[in-house]
């Protein structure tokens, strides 16, 4: 399976008018050159292991590029392909998707 | 939360143009204005929540279907091939903190539900078994069903928020992604066959089938080789078989000739316990022995196949039977002369017995032969005096012939003896009478062979007077007969004294006053007894001079019947004459006192005369021969 899974956030602050001070309590580790494990700060003990990761600042189409860019083309040359978004509701599934 | 942002239309550019229109969609080219490619948003179901004011309240799926073939006249004849894409924009998986009630509720409670189900779908096909799959408990798993399947591409995008208040559904996203990651799948080019591509696919099979009909036919080459080397094995097996029946045929035989063997020996041993056993049985019991060992030679003759050894066998047997019955035969022949011996006793004993009874009555008889005997002497001296060798020859035989009938003679008249004293017994007075007379009678027997013994010593003295002259040695022999004779006499004499005395015992009993005959009745047996020493000596020289003629024996008869007559008569006329015995008696007792010699010498002449005047009276006959 080609599947890949991308994360992405933004350093903007909770809506919440409670926090002063935004914090990262989600880690991406990098070290390994295959696949890259995201885990928490309250939770050490589960990790996710995810194909890759991309960051907040990269765009949607550089996203297509790498991730559907292929389906596409391989759905022209007589193979079946699916593309699907999964993610909390709010979390920008729609932009990703308008974008192909 | 931002707006969308605004839109770039991507220019894909496709390998080669499609030559044929879609089936779902009237469209054309790609490089149409995209604003129609999006109008499937349009219908995007969007509604607002608490935390989205344009909330997706729905699953989209967008779904591409490409049909494509080669470029170029020189390829028509190739497949086309069909293709799908599937662009799916799944609606936001809700915490139950979003909604709790109205419209937005049922919305988020089937939202989760096709999403668990895709989760459910997911993991079965991770484990990898050949267990159920639930595609048809929702809507988009059905529709996934080709794609999830195994035989598409898929990519899997999930989106997460870093914000902490979704830390929840963060985490289910990426157990998701985590859970999918581990599917397998297999892509594979999917074919459209037109007609010129189905007479292609054809063509293709026919060669495959040809290609395929050589190779059977090589199998088949193969595996009649194999079938003929199966025929060889199965040869060498029916040989094997033949071989393995044979050898037990063998095997049986040889168990069978073994077990002949066994029972020959078990035999044999029996014969020696049987052997070694029989003898004992036999000494105890004789009879049953010999049947056994029949019966058991009878077993063996069944049994054993040399008949030879068998015949042998039953000889020596039979001669051990017969030895055995021989010693039987000796105990018994043993045992019976032990009887007969027993039975020869007591036989014996009473032949004795009879013997004695005999004896006692030859006694008497000798008295009578000897008076018959003396009575013939007279008639024969002038013939002796010429022959006296011959005469004595003949005297030995006549004297083995002539005691016989003398005594045949005298037990006749000693039956007729005894007949008359029983008939005399009628009355005791009587009896006694009878007993006296009986006594008389001896008396003058005795008197007559003393008579008797006088003239055979008188023709003693003339025959020694006779032989003194030629032969002397003679005489001496004749002596010693002489005294030989003597003591023969006086043992007699013994036992008449012991007679006398049993008599007297008797007589004293039944008459006291008869003591007086006693006396005169011992008187008598002296006398008795010296007239009988006198009448043996006599008898032994008539025996000597006897002649051996058959006229000697006739008149010698003739002479002792004529004497038993004249015995009858006097014995009448001496019952008238009582007193004339006693004195001749007495005359004679007085003899024995005297010497032999001097009273031949001095009374010579008195016995001559007493002599003839009792030979006159008692035998006139004798007189008249002179």
């Amino acid at each position: 399976m080609d599947s890949k899974q991308f994360d992405r956030w933004s350093r903007e602050t909770n809506p919440e008018p409670g926090a002063s001070i935004t914090v990262e309590w989600v880690s991406v580790n990098r070290e390994i050159s295959d696949d890259v494990t995201v885990s928490f700060l309250d939770q050490s003990s589960s990790r996710y292991l995810v194909d890759y990761c991309y960051k907040e600042d990269e765009d949607n189409e550089l996203i297509y590029t790498r991730e559907v860019k292929p389906h596409v083309s391989a759905a022209f040359e007589g193979h079946n392909s699916t593309v699907i978004e999964h993610g909390a509701g709010g979390s920008e599934k729609i932009h990703v998707n308008q974008a192909t | 939360m931002d707006l969308p942002s605004p839109f770039i239309s991507p220019r894909p550019k496709p390998p080669c143009t499609p030559s044929k229109p879609l089936a779902t969609l009237p469209t054309c080219p790609l490089r149409s204005p995209p604003r129609k490619t999006f109008s499937p948003w349009e219908h995007r179901h969007v509604g607002s929540t608490n935390f989205n004011l344009l909330s997706s309240r729905s699953h989209t799926i967008f779904s591409l279907t490409i049909e494509s073939s080669p470029c170029g006249e020189n390829n028509e004849g190739e497949a086309i091939t069909l293709s799908q894409l599937n662009l799916i924009d799944l609606a936001g998986s809700e915490s139950s903190r979003a909604e709790t009630t109205g419209m937005r509720r049922r919305e988020g409670s089937y939202i989760n539900k096709s999403l668990l189900t895709l989760g459910t779908v997911i993991s079965k096909l991770t484990e990898g078994k050949a267990s159920h799959i639930p595609y048809r408990d929702s809507k988009l798993t059905r529709l996934l069903q080709s794609s999830l399947s195994g035989h598409g591409r898929i990519s899997l995008i999930c989106t997460v928020t870093p914000s902490s208040s979704n830390a929840e559904e963060t985490h289910n996203t990426l157990k998701f992604a985590h859970r999918a990651k581990h599917i397998e799948i297999q892509a594979a080019q999917n074919t459209i066959i037109d007609e010129k591509s189905l007479i292609k696919k054809y063509q293709h099979e026919i060669q495959f089938l040809k290609e395929e009909l050589e190779q059977m036919r090589q199998g088949i080459v193969s595996v009649q080789s194999k079938e003929t080397v199966e025929v060889d094995f199965v040869l060498l097996k029916q040989k094997l078989e033949d071989g393995q029946v044979k050898l037990q045929s063998r095997l049986e035989e040889e168990e069978e000739a073994k077990a002949a063997l066994l029972g020959r020996i078990q035999r044999l041993t029996k014969l020696i316990l049987v052997s070694t056993k029989a003898p004992h049985t036999t000494r105890f019991s004789n009879r049953p022995g010999p049947r056994r060992r029949h019966s058991f030679g009878e077993e063996e003759l069944a049994y054993l196949p040399y008949k030879r050894r068998d015949l042998i066998s039953d000889d020596e047997n039979t001669d051990l039977h017969v030895n055995l019955e021989g010693n039987a035969e000796t105990a018994d022949d043993s045992f019976k002369e032990e009887k007969k011996r027993k039975k020869h006793g007591l036989l014996n004993w009473l032949k004795i017995w009879k013997r004695d009874t005999r004896l006692s009555a030859l006694s008497g008889t000798s008295e009578k032969s000897c008076g018959a005997k003396s009575v013939s002497t007279p008639s024969t001296p002038q013939a002796e005096t010429g022959n006296n060798a011959e005469s004595r020859h003949f005297h030995s035989l006549p004297a083995q012939s002539s005691p016989s009938a003398d005594l045949v003679s005298v037990a006749r008249e000693v039956k007729e003896i005894y007949e008359d004293s029983l008939l005399g017994q009628e009355t005791p007075l009587v009896s006694v009478k009878s007993i006296d007379e009986i006594d008389l009678l001896r008396e003058q027997q005795e008197i007559l062979s003393g008579e008797v013994a006088l003239h055979s010593s008188a023709l003693k003295r003339l025959s020694q007077e006779a032989a003194r002259n030629p032969q002397k040695d003679q005489i001496h022999v004749e002596m010693e007969r002489l005294k030989d004779e003597i003591k023969a006499k006086k043992e007699q004499i013994d036992l008449l004294e012991r007679k006398i005395a049993d008599s007297f015992i008797v007589k004293n009993k039944l008459d006291e006053s008869g003591v007086s005959l006693s006396l005169t009745e011992l008187m008598t047996q002296l006398n008795e007894k010296s007239f009988e020493l006198e009448v043996k000596t006599a008898d032994n020289h008539i025996i000597q001079q006897q002649l051996s003629q058959k006229i000697h024996e006739c008149e010698s008869l003739q002479e002792t019947i004529g004497s038993l007559k004249h015995q009858l008569a006097d014995a009448l006329e001496l019952r008238n004459l009582s007193p004339q015995p006693f004195s001749v008696t007495k005359d004679y007792h007085g003899e024995p006192h005297h010497d032999k010699e001097s009273a031949m010498i001095t009374n010579t002449n008195e016995k001559i005369l007493l002599q003839e005047q009792l030979l006159c009276l008692l035998f006139p006959t004798i007189r008249q021969a002179r």
